[in-house]
């Protein structure tokens, strides 16, 4: 393996989400490794002069679109066809490790196989925008129910203006373009047989977890004087599918000696900018807790460490599914471990390898948990599991090199 | 996660940089009418609504949608909203309604958006009639009359206690235009409804008349002359006038409108109607076939397929997909017939950018005018290389590759007619299983096609594989040989807008002494009608269906009579 093409749906300094995080990783990574890499990220912006390609430090930012999002095709053929095609025939890698198509467009992998047919394609999924119109979230769009399967008339149901037959065509299309893709890549086995049992051949599926920066583990907290383990944390964005008012609620129903002791501090931000019904029951939920619950706001990723260094436990009380959430990785890496519902990547990344886990969307079992979490020899079994931890980044490489042997 | 936000942020539409209040981001026709996405300011809008042009509610259903990538874009709290309302009316004639916080109101004009996978065929919704104050003081009202070569057919309605239509069609010299030959009264619920308690519900005239010139007339030189009861005279205007030579659909369906199929006496008269729908589709009709490859062509091929486009045309991209996928297709000409000028432009389009994601060459016929499903296939069939022709439909997708040799291995068999396939829904139920001749009760007399298990569980059907004889096989999807095909003459165009010509087919071939089978290995699915719906779903799109069975069966009367003697199991 000489040559790889790292291509994402955006630059992480522009965009902070999981794949670009997680595709910038493994760039930088495998750049450590002494091995020559092309990290190209689909840019919003205009580009000058309209060009297909401008740069970023080291990085080309490509300049395209998405038209159909139904079924994820774009009209600027001459950016893939054309401009994308002549990049990649020109550098010459041995491996083109896609990390999305949104925002460029399904046909990626036609445009890739086109102009560089003897690499090998790698596509990483992250969720499942192929089998979900939902934002890829498995969950109903009114009821927020959970979906476990893509089903034609119930997808019809979150989408009216498609018939069951149109999804049927769309799945049918997709899985016609990731014909050209050599090899899968699914950061959980959960994510991984999602699709396998909806139609990716599992011979060419791989789970490999996501790469994640060198990261130091923090000392548990100090505990004084027969102090319990009754500090909580909460990462991530306040919205109804990260379940911070079911959160909420447990911490209600904890008997009222445990209550007085604990504090839960949310490290999150846009409560503000939810819909007001949501908004009004976290408000009213905060309310009640007050002197418990602590809104800490949004960090940068320089002050995680200190804290992750406040709190005990890490807590993930989303409603839906989750693949592989990189605060899951991060909390056991500090080696915090975790309290997490148990439905899909929560419950395969925390069940029986990193703390607790709870029935999903039960505030009563959540409370529960809690409960358990506060006694210092549970954290302490679970802080210990942590370090059977090992990290992602020799798999990839073994995975990558396999791929070119 | 983030990444959901940042994947979301643009999946229906990027937020300006300067929020508008309402932000629309789809509009597009849906089978029963519309839908509207996007999103809005919830702090500044309460409530949104779709309404006509006279203001009046349309019972839409409105579904909120928890928009993140908004808020987070904007930073203000935002909601996103899907609207879908079932309505017949045109998109100009339906407003968005939004109530403002501050207690205004803002309207907004609608105008299809993003929606080019919907893009339906531009069929003019039905004219109403208007009941006007001179209407109701002649008692009568003629709404239109159509010219055909040697017939005019009158339609209108007569306030009177008689069922005997006493009316005269004439010209601005009084002198009489035509002869009746035929006469129907129809139920007019909307006439009966301004005319009150006691006025008996079938006011409605059809009269079909034949011409006693040729001129060419205008709807103001001619006039209904009515007596009412048969004592008092009126004369009543036409009120339109139409000519068999333009737009067809539009005028079949103002033929077809009134036509109480089911109703004995009004069965009996389909005869009426005979002289102008021979008129309105031709047999001999030319039309202009402008051929487009695009990939080039393949040379010598094993089959070709021919695949009618007719208003869906998005059904090109997932074909084209799936031919491109499977190697087994690598000989197979691929030839669409558009069968619809409306579409003819952004089939162009979609084909010259699917050349670069697909490498499988295949062709397009663009038809100067709508012909008909049989019509357009025996216009396929005629460009075709290979003598192995598949007839598919645009809304069937394999399953896989594997159905094409099954059924060519099959049809290359000596005395083989037509090869058809076992179809299936998108949940695997079946779709066509063979067709078997079927009575029902409203029509007695007339045998239909009948899917039997159709929408059953694929298990229940039978599971004995392979090539079983079975006569009538629908033409979504047909092997047959192109010298066989052209020896019973292809498709009959007497079927109007794709009805009966396939089973028509199946018994031409049989009665030539060829054998037809059904392949159940062969497994496709089939979207049934997801193109055929977009024409219009109204009673005269029904009375077609009728007429097409009334010529089938006056045609297959006594092979029907021994095919349903044996009833549906008589596929061996």
């Amino acid at each position: 393996m000489n040559k790889v093409v790292f291509i994402s749906h955006g630059h992480p300094e522009l965009s902070k989400g999981g794949a670009e995080i997680a595709s910038w990783n493994l760039y930088q990574f495998l750049k450590s490794e002494g091995i020559e890499c092309l990290y190209i990220a689909r840019a919003d912006t205009k580009s000058h002069g309209g060009s297909a390609f401008s740069q970023r430090g080291e990085e080309i930012l490509f300049h395209t679109g998405i038209h159909d999002w139904f079924n994820l095709t774009t009209n600027s053929t001459k950016q893939l066809f054309g401009d994308l095609n002549s990049l990649l025939a020109d550098f010459k890698p041995d491996i083109v490790h896609v990390h999305h198509f949104a925002h460029m467009g399904i046909e990626i992998f036609s445009a890739i196989k086109r102009a560089v047919p003897q690499a090998n394609l790698v596509f990483t999924l992250h969720e499942f925008m192929a089998m979900c119109m939902h934002n890829g979230q498995m969950v109903k769009k009114d009821t927020l129910k959970l979906c476990n399967k893509a089903i034609y008339a119930d997808c019809h149901k979150c989408f009216p203006q498609h018939s069951p037959g149109d999804f049927f065509l769309r799945k049918q299309f997709l899985l016609d373009q990731f014909c050209y893709v050599d090899a899968f890549v699914s950061p959980s086995q959960f994510l991984a047989d999602r699709y396998v049992e909806w139609g990716i051949s599992e011979s060419k599926m791989k789970v490999i977890e996501n790469v994640l920066p060198k990261i130091e583990p923090i000392p548990p907290r100090t505990l004084h004087g027969g102090e319990k383990r009754i500090r909580f944390a909460f990462f991530g964005q306040i919205n109804p599918y990260k379940g911070l008012d079911l959160l909420l609620k447990a911490i209600l129903l904890l008997p009222d000696h445990i209550k007085r002791e604990i504090r839960l501090d949310v490290h999150g931000a846009n409560l503000d900018l939810q819909e007001s019904e949501f908004k009004d029951k976290v408000t009213l939920l905060l309310d009640q807790l007050s002197g418990i619950v602590h809104l800490r706001g949004q960090y940068e990723s320089e002050q995680l460490p200190s804290r992750m260094a406040e709190c005990d436990w890490v807590i993930i009380p989303s409603i839906w599914w989750e693949n592989s959430p990189v605060v899951i990785q991060e909390a056991i890496r500090f080696g915090r471990p975790l309290i997490g519902a148990n439905i899909g990547g929560m419950k395969e990344k925390i069940e029986g390898k990193a703390g607790l886990t709870f029935e999903a969307r039960s505030a009563s079992s959540l409370a529960e948990r809690i409960v358990q979490a506060t006694e210092p020899e549970v954290f302490d079994y679970w802080h210990g599991e942590l370090s059977h931890y090992t990290c992602a980044e020799s798999a990839h490489l073994a995975f990558l090199r396999s791929l070119t042997a | 996660m983030n990444k959901v936000k940042s994947l979301v942020k643009r999946l229906i539409g990027r937020p300006a940089s300067t929020p508008s209040l309402i932000n629309i981001d789809i509009c597009s026709k849906t089978v029963n009418g519309y839908v509207v996405i996007g999103w809005y300011l919830s702090e500044k809008v309460n409530s949104l609504t779709l309404v006509d042009n006279a203001s009046s509610d349309l019972e839409s259903n409105t579904t909120k949608i928890a928009r993140e990538d908004v808020v987070a874009h904007i930073g203000q709290p935002a909601d996103g909203f899907q609207i879908t309302v079932d309505t017949d009316l045109d998109i100009d004639d339906i407003k968005l309604l939004a109530k403002l916080a501050d207690g205004s109101t803002q309207k907004i004009a609608l105008m299809l958006k993003n929606a080019q996978q919907f893009i339906a065929p531009r069929v003019p919704v039905s004219e109403e009639q208007v009941i006007s104050p001179s209407d109701t003081e002649a008692r009568a009202s003629c709404e239109f009359v159509i010219i055909a070569e040697k017939h005019i057919f009158v339609s209108g309605w007569i306030v009177d206690k008689t069922s005997h239509v006493d009316a005269v069609l004439v010209n601005s010299k009084g002198k009489v235009v035509g002869n009746t030959v035929h006469q129907l009264r129809c139920n007019r619920k909307d006439v009966q409804d301004v005319f009150g308690v006691g006025t008996k519900v079938n006011t409605g005239i059809i009269l079909s008349l034949e011409r006693t010139d040729t001129k060419k007339y205008l709807a103001r030189e001619l006039t209904l002359r009515v007596h009412l009861d048969s004592s008092t005279e009126q004369d009543v205007d036409v009120q339109n006038l139409y000519h068999t030579d333009t737009n067809p659909i539009a005028t079949l369906r103002r033929l077809l409108t009134h036509w109480t199929a089911h109703d004995a006496l009004h069965l009996s008269k389909s005869v009426i109607f005979r002289p102008f729908l021979s008129e309105l589709y031709p047999k001999d009709r030319k039309v202009e076939v402008r051929r487009v490859d695009f990939s080039g062509r393949i040379e010598h091929p094993r089959v070709s397929i021919v695949i009618p486009l007719y208003g869906r045309y998005d059904f090109l991209r997932y074909q084209m997909s799936h031919f491109d996928r499977y190697s087994e297709y690598h000989d197979v000409e691929i030839i669409y017939v558009v069968d619809d000028p409306n579409i003819s432009s952004a089939v162009g389009t979609l084909a010259r950018r699917l050349t670069h994601s697909t490498r499988h060459p295949f062709s397009v016929l663009y038809l100067s005018e709508n012909v008909g499903f049989g019509k357009a296939n025996n216009l396929g069939v005629e460009y075709t290389a290979s003598d192995n022709l598949v007839l598919l439909n645009s809304d069937v997708l394999p399953r896989d590759a594997e159905w094409l040799n099954k059924m060519l291995t099959l049809v290359e068999k000596e005395n083989v007619g037509i090869v058809g396939a076992r179809l299936l829904f998108e949940d695997d139920t079946i779709q066509h299983n063979g067709m078997a001749p079927m009575t029902v009760a409203e029509y007695p007399g007339l045998y239909f096609n009948d899917h039997p298990k159709k929408g059953w569980p694929k298990n229940f059907a039978e599971q004995d594989g392979g090539e079983q004889k079975c006569d009538l096989l629908t033409a979504a999807c047909w092997a047959i040989k192109k010298t066989v095909f052209e020896q019973v003459g292809g498709f009959d165009p007497t079927y109007i807008l794709g009805d009966f010509e396939d089973s028509d087919l199946c018994l031409a071939i049989l009665a030539s002494g060829r054998v037809n089978y059904l392949h159940r290995d062969a497994e496709l699915y089939h979207l049934e009608r997801q193109s055929q719906n977009l024409v219009d779903s109204g009673g005269w799109k029904h009375n077609v269906t009728i007429l097409n069975a009334i010529t089938f069966n006056e045609r297959w009367r006594s092979e029907l009579e021994i095919l349903a003697g044996v009833g549906a199991d008589s596929n061996e």
